[in-house]
């Protein structure tokens, strides 16, 4: 697992150059004896093998170690290998690349796997054991090129001058500006301001929406930055959710406090991710050369005061937890104005339901806890990936609605109705 | 046959703590088959006093999925595949009770020369 890009692209498209000696392989069947079996033959091919039944069994395995290979059965007894592979990849971010063993032979399956980025479909009918060596040969390889070439472009981003995010200067970038500044600031003796920028509800609606809708968001948050970026100040991505914004002009008290007030004007609006309406706002905080030291003084009165602000909006350990997120439960006394609007009321219940997928005719039992016109909350009996629609059916209703996954975190997914029925 | 033939002489290639363990191994696949050969006798039993002997069709369809999968790799191709043909015409919305007999007798046959 350590070649480097240019050896990984040494090896050929059937795996050739990979050497399968020592290599581990993990097999998910429901099948002990299927398992065992399998795992006796390929010990004689000198791969090292473990075994796992079910989706528990399988991540105790992976949390201990991550195997070379994975070789997943499509229809395990009450799980279907899409969802768990699906789960397997929100989970382990390195997961190793899978292979799907299959007593369904139809095209329609074989296809999906490819689309959900399974690295082979193998029919287990007829199946040799050379057959897997060569797939499993073949995907080490494609995985292992895929792992150079996304070392690669993340070397690449590191060392680029600006962040692809939000086309503001990257955080090397920044720092390197900053220091110029400061070492020059130091010589004449002018004195220069940072603006820390923070983009308050990042961690929380990537917690709650997940990375693509927090990362718009904050695109957006930077465009705003970017329309007031005057000409003669700059601005860069300083981490994750915060920007810091350099002015060495206009640095009077009033000029300061005035550009602080416009960001905090510009920076406050609403963003919609679907159905829900999300009030976003900075967190600010200043720095004066001179006034709060030096530049390395200035950053951290600056990183201490954002995190005053974010303990102050109470956002610390509680934004992990859905159930503490504005909106979805009546929020604690003296805590902050909800920041979310729902466009219709929702009514907390505790109705039996099940989740219909259409595709593998499955039935899934879950729990409304809040229900509006327009969408619900659902609880799982247990963590499981859903495709984005599938059909809901709240048990004394007795109606099979058409629903959209809005947000999925954890055991709890949010939807809304897409037909018409009310 | 000339698969299982195959398969045999791989398996001679192999040193023999790892021919013992694989052997072992496809006994206890053969005699699983047989318990999976009863079931499916006794299955057929009901089905032809049921009223509606579709009722069956699933019980049915999870043994033949269970040995399409498993079979292949024990070196049995002749059940996997019979089992398959199962499966596949029980699945089908309005199969012929004919094309259902035949399937039925060509997996019991290959079940039975496994004993």
């Amino acid at each position: 697992m350590n070649l480097t890009y240019e050896r990984a692209h040494e090896t050929t498209a059937d795996g050739g150059g990979i050497i399968l000696d020592g290599r581990s392989i993990c097999i998910v069947d429901d099948d002990s004896l299927f398992r065992l079996h399998l795992s006796a033959l390929l010990g004689q091919a000198n791969l090292r093998t473990m075994e796992a039944e079910d989706s528990r069994s399988l991540n105790a395995v992976l949390y201990k170690e991550m195997p070379d290979c994975i070789l997943l059965d499509y229809n395990l007894d009450s799980e279907n290998g899409f969802r768990l592979h699906e789960q397997l990849k929100l989970r382990f971010p390195n997961l190793a690349p899978v292979i799907m063993l299959s007593a369904d032979e139809s095209q329609r399956t074989a296809i999906k796997a490819f689309r959900m980025g399974l690295y082979d479909f193998l029919p287990k009918r007829n199946l040799r054991i050379d057959e897997i060596t060569a797939a499993v040969r073949k995907s080490i390889a494609k995985h292992e090129v895929e792992t150079a070439r996304d070392g690669e472009i993340s070397a690449l981003r590191k060392n680029a001058m600006l962040d692809d995010l939000t086309g503001m200067y990257s955080s090397d970038e920044l720092g390197k500006k900053l220091q110029l500044l400061s070492s020059a600031a130091n010589l004449s003796g002018k004195r220069f301001a940072i603006l820390s920028i923070r983009l308050a509800e990042y961690t929380k609606i990537s917690t709650s929406f997940g990375v693509a809708n927090a990362d718009e968001v904050l695109r957006g948050f930077a465009g705003r930055i970017r329309s007031n970026l005057r000409q003669e100040d700059f601005c860069g991505r300083f981490d994750q959710d915060t920007f810091h914004y350099v002015m060495d002009r206009h640095t009077s008290q009033a000029s300061l406090q005035e550009q602080v007030e416009r960001f905090r004007e510009q920076l406050t609006f609403s963003h919609h991710i679907k159905s829900v309406e999300l009030k976003i706002s900075p967190s600010l905080a200043l720095a004066v050369s001179g006034v709060n030291g030096d530049r390395v003084q200035m950053l951290q009165v600056l990183s201490e005061e954002l995190d005053r602000q974010r303990d102050a909006r109470g956002l610390g350990e509680a934004a992990e937890d859905w159930s503490s997120l504005p909106g979805s439960e009546p929020a604690a006394a003296g805590a902050q104005e909800p920041a979310e609007r729902r466009k219709s009321v929702r009514m907390r219940t505790l109705k039996p339901a099940f989740i219909a997928l259409e595709e593998w005719s499955s039935k899934i039992n879950c729990t409304v806890r809040t229900i509006s016109e327009g969408g619900a909350r659902i609880r799982l009996e247990r963590p499981l990936a859903l495709p984005e629609f599938f059909l809901l059916k709240i048990a004394t209703s007795g109606q099979l609605r058409r629903v959209r996954k809005c947000w999925h975190v954890n055991d709890e997914i949010g939807v809304e109705f897409c037909d018409e029925t009310k | 046959m000339s698969n299982q033939t195959a398969h045999a002489t791989k398996l001679e290639q192999l040193p023999e703590a790892a021919r013992d363990r694989i052997q072992q191994l496809r006994l206890l696949f053969i005699e699983r088959s047989m318990e999976q050969l009863a079931q499916i006798r006794h299955l057929l039993d009901e089905r032809a006093g049921a009223e509606d002997p579709r009722t069956m069709d699933a019980d049915l369809i999870k043994l033949a999925h269970s040995m399409v999968g498993a079979s292949g790799i024990f070196g049995f191709p002749g059940i996997g595949n019979a089992a398959f043909k199962l499966e596949n015409i029980l699945r089908e919305a309005g199969y012929s009770e004919a094309d259902f007999e035949q399937a039925a007798d060509e997996l019991i046959a290959e079940l039975t020369m496994l004993g």
